[in-house]
């Protein structure tokens, strides 16, 4: 059913892997780069090639769960096999992950091979007429972690009584009790009991508990076909967290847990320590919240996130941005630690801005003097479109980057006028091409842009020129016909560099444009296996934003790719290259 | 432990709450001096540090993804060869530095900073300058496209104000030279040395506004020299992770800590 299975850790150390069915390509390698360390770690799922991939991370260890698969599966299939393994993982590196450096490699075959038959019997049972339970059981599961995360409450140890396999319960009725009063001793007998017992490490204590692990795993191995084993594994794993988790973190990492079985006895023990160890947490939650150290939750988070998110689309950011954006900074910080000495605010602060940063941060050269200069060095001709709607400015900031390579690189510059549309639009550039001693290559009105194009370049390449500058009509991006000929151009003549140009002062309106404009790119591209989009941004008017620089924000993160100049006037000197840091400073005030 | 208990106490009846209450204040009061002390003692010693900078004490290593970076942080941790994926974070641990075969001498504690080399975290690379004694800069011998990116990203750290000040040394550390199609020392040198000086004709004319970072390197008119017009010493080696080939990078070290 699934293709492969990956557990790594943020540092990119691979921790556990299995592949199912021979993997083509690298999958894994493409999310990192292109999903993961796109700040895109909100979303929790995406397709890549021919492969489906599912992810889950557990952040108080820096872990990551990523299944891959073809085709179509159940999304509760997957989220259960992920948290299965998740729980299986973390209680088998339990007693030495000291941080994430000291697990290189985990044999883990064993206990995989039992979450995926548990998993996939979960999944048969489902199907089973009236087997809905485990559909139910999951999100019944999520919403008592959730409840639990948003109250802080900590996670009472469990009975094995409840989940999906009512089949071979007697069985393991009296291990578990043992266990549970083990862990009930420790967790459910007062909350401030368990935390004093969880800040002295206990080794006498853990010790049993392994040695009890010991034997059970010898006697998992015997029945490798019964699934229900993995019940006493939490009351273990409770201890286990106890242990070496410490003060505070224990909570979640219950709660983690916990999401992955139902829960009825467990609300109802909730429910009876809810109020005094509610207060308490509060309590020394505030207290935390100054000195560091607390634990964060989702509870935490939303108050905190949503004044940043505000904030953010007050400066101009889409809605939908600074959503997905914050949505990641929350994924990316539930179950971590405060530093020391550093306030909740202070720390979703940082996260923002770090990620922020990255995404702002170009992932390739954008130093268009550059590949101009290394293109001539080749003997070829460098050719960049600009593109964008009505009125931006395309053909003035066309004509800066006409002054820059031409002033700045000795670059000997054409100019070629592809808006056939518009009246006026030939004579403007005419008007720049003599300002600028720069030739223009011109055919009138209502030809073919494509064409034109193609002639200018031909021409450069026979005339010695070094560089084409392509300027083509506003269009709505909305607008079908006009959108399928600018891909037709872009299509024919493959320039060097697509570079869509938008004012800087567009809100909501900036993601619609630049993903419409990138869209039909892709779609009509010459090659589809290949598809060619935008390749960079070049904002207008960024001198009368004032701190709404939103829109380049927007933009990096709908297509991914860089903003390459800002136009900040009249003049041809006006063309600037964006501040990643800048920005962020802007954007948080 | 007694005296916080008797303060509590005192908090109690004074206060006339209950005992659980007065310890949670008694500690919130202990918290905040203690808070208000460390901040007054940051204040105090950042005043200072800022008038004289000198270097951190962490070995930072760099490079593109793929170069080795965490394949050779592990390496010089634990000797061992470890699987890995793409770093999304970096790792960073302190631990003594055996110097290799050799090995009667070595380093009681060295903390190393294992940087990921994805472009979209450079900016943060560079936050990190500050605080190196010295830079590994490792680059994949056998991927000769990636040279463009190593540098660019060497005109980058060359003309950045931290490395002007500082002067941090840094090995260019040339991995996978277990690989049969790995490139020579000299050659990547050379490829460096060529991309910068077409990079410095585009990077030297700056547009207007740009951070004084964008500056010209080396000395107009001349071949650019690695060597010579870097702003801080460099060296480079030959080395392999893969097949624990790694002496170099102890000298490197033993040079640089003793
Ligand atoms: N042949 C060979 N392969 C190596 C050597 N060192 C590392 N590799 C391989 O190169 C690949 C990338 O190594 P990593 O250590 O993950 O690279 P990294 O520099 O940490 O990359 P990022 O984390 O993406 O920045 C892995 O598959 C390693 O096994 C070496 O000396 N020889
Ligand atoms: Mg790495």
């Amino acid at each position: 059913m699934i293709d492969a299975f990956y557990i790594f850790t943020k540092g990119g150390l691979l921790l556990w892997s299995t592949q199912l069915v021979k993997v083509k390509g690298n999958p894994l390698d493409r999310l990192i780069k292109e999903v993961l360390l796109e700040e895109r770690v909100g979303e929790t799922f995406a397709t890549l090639d021919v492969y489906n991939l599912k992810w889950k991370l557990l952040n108080d260890m820096d872990l990551f769960f990523v299944v891959v698969y073809q085709g179509i599966l159940q999304m509760a299939y997957l989220e259960g096999l992920l948290s299965m393994a998740a729980k299986e993982f973390s209680h088998h590196i339990a007693t030495s992950f000291g941080g994430g450096l000291n697990i290189k490699h985990v044999d883990f075959e064993k206990d995989f091979l039992r979450c995926r038959q548990k998993a996939d019997k979960e999944l048969k049972e489902s199907r089973k007429p009236g087997g809905m339970r485990s559909f139910e059981d999951t999100k019944k599961g999520a919403d008592v972690q959730k409840n639990r995360e948003e109250k802080g409450l900590p996670a009472p140890a469990k009975k094995g009584k409840s989940g999906g396999t009512d089949g071979d319960k007697e069985e393991d009725d009296e291990e578990e009790d043992a266990a549970v009063a083990e862990a009930r001793a420790k967790l459910a007998g007062g909350k401030s009991k368990a935390k004093k017992d969880a800040e002295a490490p206990k080794p006498k204590k853990g010790k049993e508990a392994r040695h009890w692990d010991g034997g059970k795993v010898s006697k998992s191995l015997m029945e490798e076909l019964d699934f229900s084993k993995n019940k006493p594994d939490e009351a273990d794993l409770a201890a286990k967290q106890a242990e070496f988790l410490g003060s505070g973190d224990e909570e979640d990492f219950e709660a983690e847990v916990e999401s992955l079985s139902s829960g009825s006895d467990a609300e109802e023990e909730k429910k009876d320590d809810g109020r005094v160890g509610g207060l308490f947490k509060s309590l020394t939650k505030g207290v935390k919240n100054i000195t560091g150290g607390a634990v964060l939750t989702e509870g935490d988070l939303e108050p905190i996130l949503k004044k940043f998110k505000t904030e953010l689309m007050t400066r101009n950011v889409a809605a939908e941005v600074a959503d997905k954006l914050s949505d990641s900074v929350r994924k990316s910080l539930v179950g971590k630690t405060t530093g020391r000495f550093t306030s909740m605010a202070s720390t979703v602060k940082q996260a923002l801005k770090e990620s922020m940063e990255t995404l702002l941060t170009p992932k390739k050269s954008i130093d268009v003097l550059r590949a101009a200069l290394a293109a001539k060095n080749a003997g070829r001709v460098y050719t960049i479109v600009f593109l964008g709607v009505n009125g931006v400015g395309k053909s003035t900031n066309l004509a800066k980057v006409a002054y820059y390579l031409k002033h700045k690189g000795g670059l000997d510059v054409l100019i070629c006028a592809c808006d056939t549309f518009r009246a006026g639009a030939v004579e403007q550039l005419k008007t720049h091409s003599r300002c600028l001693d720069v030739p223009l290559f011109e055919r009138g009105y209502g030809k073919d842009p494509a064409d034109i194009a193609k002639n200018a370049i031909a021409h450069a390449k026979s005339n010695g020129h070094d560089v084409v500058l392509v300027d083509t009509a506003g269009r709505m991006q909305d607008n079908e016909p006009l959108m399928r000929a600018l891909a037709k151009l872009v299509a024919i003549n493959s320039p060097d560099l697509v570079l869509f140009v938008g004012e800087a002062l567009v809100g909501n309106d900036a993601i619609d444009q630049v993903s419409k404009f990138n869209r039909s790119l892709v779609d009509l591209s010459a090659d589809p296996r290949n598809p060619r989009g935008i390749d960079g941004m070049l904002l207008t008017k960024y001198d009368t934003v004032d701190d709404k620089v939103g829109a380049a924000l927007s933009m990096v993160y709908v297509t991914g790719q860089p903003v390459v100049f800002v136009g900040t006037g009249q003049k041809y000197t006006h063309l600037r290259k964006m501040q990643a840091k800048e920005v962020v400073k802007t954007l948080l005030g | 432990m007694e005296t916080i208990r008797q303060a509590s106490g005192s908090i109690e009846s004074f206060l006339g709450v209950g005992s659980s209450t007065a310890l949670v204040l008694t500690w919130l009061v202990i918290l905040l001096s203690v808070y208000i002390t460390v901040q007054i003692f940051q204040v105090a010693s950042g005043g200072t540090l800022r008038t004289r900078r000198s270097r951190g004490n962490v070995t930072l290593m760099l490079g593109q993804c793929g170069a080795g970076k965490t394949a050779t942080f592990f390496r010089l941790r634990d000797g061992e060869e470890v699987q890995t994926v793409s770093s999304l974070q970096l790792s960073r641990d302190k631990f003594p530095i055996k110097a290799g075969e050799n090995a009667d001498q070595n380093l009681p504690s060295v903390e190393v900073v294992d940087f990921p080399g994805h472009l979209r975290m450079r900016g943060k690379a560079s936050d990190m300058l500050p605080e190196a004694r010295c830079i590994i800069y490792l680059v994949d011998s056998e991927d000769k496209p990636k040279l463009k990116d190593v540098a660019e990203h060497f005109y980058e750290l060359l003309t950045h104000p931290d490395m002007l000040e500082l002067h941090t040394p840094i090995l260019i550390a040339c991995n996978k030279s277990d690989l049969g199609s790995a490139r020579s020392e000299k050659f990547i040198v050379e490829e460096i040395e060529r991309e910068i000086e077409q990079m410095r004709v585009s990077r030297g004319a700056t547009l207007e506004g740009q951070d004084q970072a964008d500056s010209y390197l080396g000395i107009d008119g001349e071949k650019f020299k690695l060597m010579e017009h870097s702003p801080c010493p460099i060296q480079t080696c030959k080395i392999s992770a893969k097949k624990n080939e790694m002496q170099p990078l102890y000298d490197f070290l033993m040079e640089q800590y003793a």
